[in-house]
């Protein structure tokens, strides 16, 4: 699946009860810090503000501490995160293959810098470091899926093409995803 | 520190394991478990350090300490590599001198070389370094010398661009404090040190402490910008004893022009090692407040009071002194002392009262809320005064807090607390509210106010259930044991905890933990020292330290909190009316005849006084007719809802000596200007009994006069011909009379901290002075009373009343409210009150509520919600004429008043 999405419960009542049990879960153990904030993310999809207190309150660490770790680590999210997203490469492979005017060409092409949702909450791109794909740099992945030997202008295709595929779903069903999309298997648990 | 180093005769040096190493060729002996960068430092030899700070664990981020070790694999950190014998280490071969610069280049890359308009140059780790080791190009490039913005707190000036990333804020503020304001955001090149979510510092728990502003190595934290200030080598240094709490903090006073610019502190040095609070760094503006009275006034005919002269002030005071004196003899007169006054001012002023004025009518602001612990002290151990010392409080196994907010009323005290909850250590709190100490420790008790009792009562029926006692100890060293186990025969551990609204289990709990600690001491505030059954209170904390066995040794012992700087050093000084100076009481014909040997004056038959605690009667009454007041302010201190007012309206004659125009002083037909502590010569005895200096940084402002003049000036008008030049002449004359202050010396105070009582020049006082025994033999074990002092509440006055200290202010806040640093943070005093019952009774923060008390008094103060307070208990601070919570408070030694609370329109 090409198109494959991670989604989340939006159901906030069951979010709110799953991360009270997380929470209780790891209440009082040492060294929980980092399995709460990724249980955290994987019912919420990021890391709330009020979310991330109540995680630094659990683990028994103060508030700087967890905005600390949440903040080191680039699986942790603390804004919300758009249905899919798209990941350039700068490992030093592809950053030695031009991933900087890769990141420029998709910026333009979807009006966001990295690190920010499209205004539709469809799209999100991040810089990441090394994704284990150097032989096919430069690299892109869009949700779980690599793309790679890229050329700035191959990239916005391949970018547009997925775009194309998601919106004609998206006024298909209406869901804003292409058919097997909606699945939970993206999902972190 | 050598004070700490002794017990009674015998010095105590752990016995660690003497290793032989080579620093530099030289050959160093060293304890092992010491660190290179510590062994190094300790014989003169200085290596670079960014990151290290003694007050915090080693680190080894900067790599600026690198040395080399011979046979190791690379160069190591020598902040954290313990020294071993037969090591030969290399401090600043070619190679670390070269590695060294390199880290210099690689922070001065980033750095922005704003050192013209820096807080911090003169006083900045890089910039030495820089200079050192000469870094006058990097590869890489400058950065624009653009810092940014200081931030909003009153304070702290936050500039991140100057930031190296040694953490040492970071760690100090959760390694020290126990918060955790500072953290790291992102990774790698991107790192930086902010608050989370880059919040102002005012919104993530900050207590201004300004611990990160003292460790910052160069200019990224440091204090904001003051119109008058100026930087490190423009300023003039004085070394003094902070004058506003007990734990007598070792302040470093920065003056330019004539006027302290800032406060700083000096790492390893004095009891706080560096550490202070948002009053001690923070409150110095009342110094120069402009309402400082620098001229004596005398009111008038038409009541006002005007300025006056020194000469025509005095005479005054003389003549009414003598008229009184001739009246009705020298009890009509009657001295109350401030908390901050110098033993040397308090020394005289009590000298003046007993042998010129002839009166035992001397006494200090605080005596009622140390007179509780004083007492059952006396009674049990022969010694009224706290029986151990702070560094001593890092061996306890356990502590217990009893009445006591710790972290707001002694916030550098508190720091050995936080440690031990930090190390793991059982920490028992003992309190109504969830203090931040209560939250932080194991076992939180949160007993009814006045219930005190009950729980202590469980708590040693538990231990002695459990069989967790000392018999060996109450063998050697206590009488008493039977009647003080009889008076226990009928407690029931659940039923006490019923009566004291706390789990049986917890209490239990906490018992055991308690009694089953190798040493354990006890902190006890004034929370449990006052109302009906403080005594009681006090003598059951004793005994449970003797059937315990925790008395005499080091890390254990019992702490009766003081408020003030001072507040010890006046009981010292005999400013008490049943006491003289060093102890004896009044009564002691043979400690008289010595006075009046050394003084030269008859006092000898003088009745004890009246207690501070009697004040409002005696003045009401008429007993007393003159009233001098010296640095402290009854009008807001002393209890007894509508009767204060009223007894210091009928007051024949007040004299105040102060610094400003107190409320006290809305009374007073003559003021007389005092000097404030930084202005001032003499000594603290801080609640530890450490004997510290008090030293002036700037010249009294004014016509304003230190204390200790102003009392021989008013002694040699009232007939007497003294000559002291200085206050060191009256600690000479201390010396001689108070046994206890037989060994004080200037001299000796420029060294080192003296703890008395000083059993010898040599010593550096006495650490803990049961260790060979208790005076007068044996200690006693007091039979445990019965009942609580509880508040009856009901329909309608159904709010439980309770009172104390608050981080930024001080006592009755004369001087903190003068003071913009702390003002600025909080400026008015607010009732505390739990979420529900706000909803219950339909107010909203901040909005006004007016507090009435059964007697028909009634104060105005706006909400603040606190989760902290429990439902049904109400809580108010003391440090505003706005809200002037003695009159709520009734006669000393009643419980927590009941009060109602409405709902003030508009």
């Amino acid at each position: 699946m090409t198109t494959e999405a991670t989604t989340y419960d939006t159901d906030e009542q069951e979010q709110e009860e799953r991360f009270a049990e997380l929470l209780d879960r790891y209440k009082g153990q040492a060294g929980a810090l980092v399995p709460l904030l990724q249980g955290g993310q994987a019912i919420f999809g990021y890391l709330p503000e009020d979310v991330m207190r109540r995680v630094a309150k659990a683990a028994g660490e103060p508030l700087s501490k967890a905005v600390g770790v949440a903040t080191f680590y680039s699986q942790f999210r603390l804004r919300p995160h758009a249905k899919h997203t798209i990941r350039c490469c700068h490992g030093t492979a592809c950053h030695v293959s031009g991933a900087a005017r890769i990141s420029e060409e998709l910026e333009k092409c979807l009006g966001i810098e990295a690190g920010e949702n499209t205004p539709d909450m469809l799209y999100t791109i991040e810089e990441v470091h090394c994704v284990g794909a150097c032989g096919m740099a430069p690299v892109v992945m869009i949700n779980d899926r690599a793309h790679g030997k890229l050329t700035p202008e191959k990239a916005v295709e391949v970018v547009k093409a997925f775009k194309a595929e998601v919106e004609g779903a998206s006024a298909g069903d209406g869901r804003g995803a292409p058919a097997g999309a909606g699945g939970r298997e993206g999902e972190d648990t | 520190m050598s004070a700490t180093e002794t017990t009674g005769d015998q010095v105590v040096t752990p016995n660690k394991e003497v290793v032989t190493l080579s620093i530099n060729g030289q050959e160093i002996q060293a304890q092992a478990g010491q660190t290179i960068l510590e062994v190094a430092q300790a014989n003169g030899v200085d290596i670079p350090t960014l990151c290290h700070d003694p007050r915090l664990e080693p680190y080894g981020a900067c790599r600026m300490c690198l040395v080399e070790v011979e046979g190791a694999r690379g160069p190591m950190a020598s902040c954290g590599t313990m020294v071993r014998e037969g090591m030969k280490v290399q401090t600043h071969s070619e190679k670390i001198v070269k590695l060294r610069k390199f880290v210099l280049e690689l922070l001065l890359t980033n750095h922005p070389l704003d050192c013209p308009v820096c807080e911090a140059a003169g006083d900045c780790r890089l910039q030495d370094y820089a200079y050192e080791y000469l870094v006058d190009m990097v590869p890489w490039g400058w950065r624009a010398p653009l810092a940014g913005d200081p931030g909003t707190h009153p304070n702290i000036a936050h500039f991140g661009a100057r930031c190296i990333l040694c953490g040492r804020c970071v760690r100090i503020c959760r390694e020290v404090m126990s918060i955790g304001c500072w953290g790291y955001l992102n990774r790698g090149y991107d790192s930086e040190v902010d608050t989370p979510y880059r919040l102002p510092l005012q919104e993530v728990d900050c207590v201004s402490c300004g611990q990160c502003v003292s460790t910052c190595p160069v200019g990224a934290i440091v204090g904001q910008r003051t119109p008058g200030g100026a930087r490190e080598w423009q300023t003039e240094k004085t070394v003094t004893t902070c004058a506003y709490c007990a734990d007598g903090c070792r302040q470093v006073l920065h003056t330019y022009r004539g006027k302290v610019v800032r406060v700083a502190s000096e790492t390893e040095k004095g009891l706080n090692q560096g550490n202070l609070c948002v009053k001690g760094r923070y409150g110095m503006g009342y110094v120069a407040a402009p309402d400082r009275l620098t001229k004596p006034m005398i009111r008038d005919a038409s009541g006002t009071l005007v300025e006056s002269t020194w000469d025509d002030a005095l005479k005054s005071v003389a003549e009414k002194m003598t008229a009184a004196k001739e009246d009705k003899g020298g009890r009509a007169v009657a001295a109350v002392c401030g908390t901050h006054s110098t033993n040397e001012a308090a020394y005289l002023l009590q000298k003046l009262m007993r042998s010129v004025v002839g009166s035992n009518n001397v006494d200090a602001i605080d005596h009622g809320e140390q007179a509780a612990a004083e007492e059952a002290l006396m009674d049990g151990f022969g010694l009224p005064v706290v029986s151990n010392s702070r560094e001593e409080l890092r061996e306890a196994d356990a502590i217990l807090v009893i009445g006591s907010n710790l972290t707001e009323s002694h916030p550098v005290l508190a720091l050995e607390v936080i440690r031990a909850v930090r190390l793991g250590k059982t920490v028992i709190v003992m309190d109504p509210r969830v203090t931040e100490l209560a939250s932080k420790a194991g076992y939180h008790l949160a007993v009814r106010p006045g219930a005190d009792l009950a729980v202590l009562r469980a708590m040693v029926k538990h231990m002695m259930e459990l069989d967790l006692t000392d018999t060996d100890f109450m063998a050697a060293h206590t009488d008493g044991f039977e009647g003080f186990e009889k008076s226990l025969a009928d407690v029931d551990v659940s039923v006490e905890a019923v009566t004291a609204g706390v789990d049986a289990e917890l209490v239990r709990a906490a018992a055991a933990a308690f009694g089953r600690a190798g040493s354990a001491a006890v902190l006890v505030g004034t929370g449990a020292a006052q109302g009906p059954k403080s005594k009681a209170v006090m003598a059951a904390i004793a005994d449970l330290m003797l059937l315990t066995g925790n008395v005499g040794r080091p890390g254990t012992g019992l702490f009766p909190l003081r408020s003030g700087a001072n507040s010890q050093g006046l009981a010292d000084m005999g400013v008490r009316p049943d006491k003289f100076p060093g102890g004896a009481s009044v009564a002691d014909a043979a400690a008289a005849a010595r006075l009046e040997a050394a003084w030269g004056m008859p006092i000898s038959g003088l009745a004890a006084g009246v207690p501070t605690m009697r004040l409002v009667d005696a003045l009401r009454s008429g007993d007393i007719e003159v009233l001098y007041v010296v640095g402290a302010d009854p009008a807001l201190a002393l209890r007894g809802e509508g009767a204060v007012h009223e007894a210091l309206e009928q007051a024949g004659f007040v004299v105040v000596q102060d610094s400003f125009l107190t409320e006290t002083a809305r009374y007073a037909d003559v003021v007389l200007p005092a000097a404030v502590a930084s202005e001032d010569e003499g000594t603290f005895t801080n609640g530890e009994r450490f004997v510290q200096r008090v030293r002036a940084a700037a010249p009294p402002l004014g016509d304003s006069l230190p204390d200790w003049k102003i009392v021989q000036m008013l002694a040699n008008r009232l007939g007497a011909d003294w000559a002291y030049a200085a206050p060191v002449d009256v600690m000479a004359e201390v010396a001689d009379v108070a046994p206890p202050y037989r060994d004080v010396t200037y001299e000796k105070l420029e060294e080192v901290e003296l703890q008395r009582p000083c059993s010898g020049i040599e010593h550096g006082g006495t650490a803990v002075p049961c260790s060979k025994g208790f005076e007068g033999g044996k200690a006693v074990f007091a039979p445990v009373e019965e009942g609580v002092a509880e508040t009856a509440t009901d329909a309608a006055f159904p709010f439980i009343l309770i009172t104390g200290s608050v981080r930024e202010h001080h006592g009755t806040g004369e001087r903190t409210r003068r003071s913009a640093g702390v003002t600025d943070l909080v400026g008015e005093a607010r009732l505390r009150l739990n979420p529900a019952d706000a909803e219950t009774l339909r107010v909203l923060e901040g909005e006004t509520v007016r507090v009435s008390g059964r007697a028909g008094s009634a104060v105005e103060a706006p909400v603040s919600l606190d989760t902290r307070t429990p439902q049904g208990i109400v809580f108010l601070p003391g440090f505003s004429p706005e809200v002037p919570i003695n009159h709520l408070l009734g006669p000393e030694g009643s419980p927590a008043p009941a009060v109602r609370l409405e709902r003030v329109d508009g």
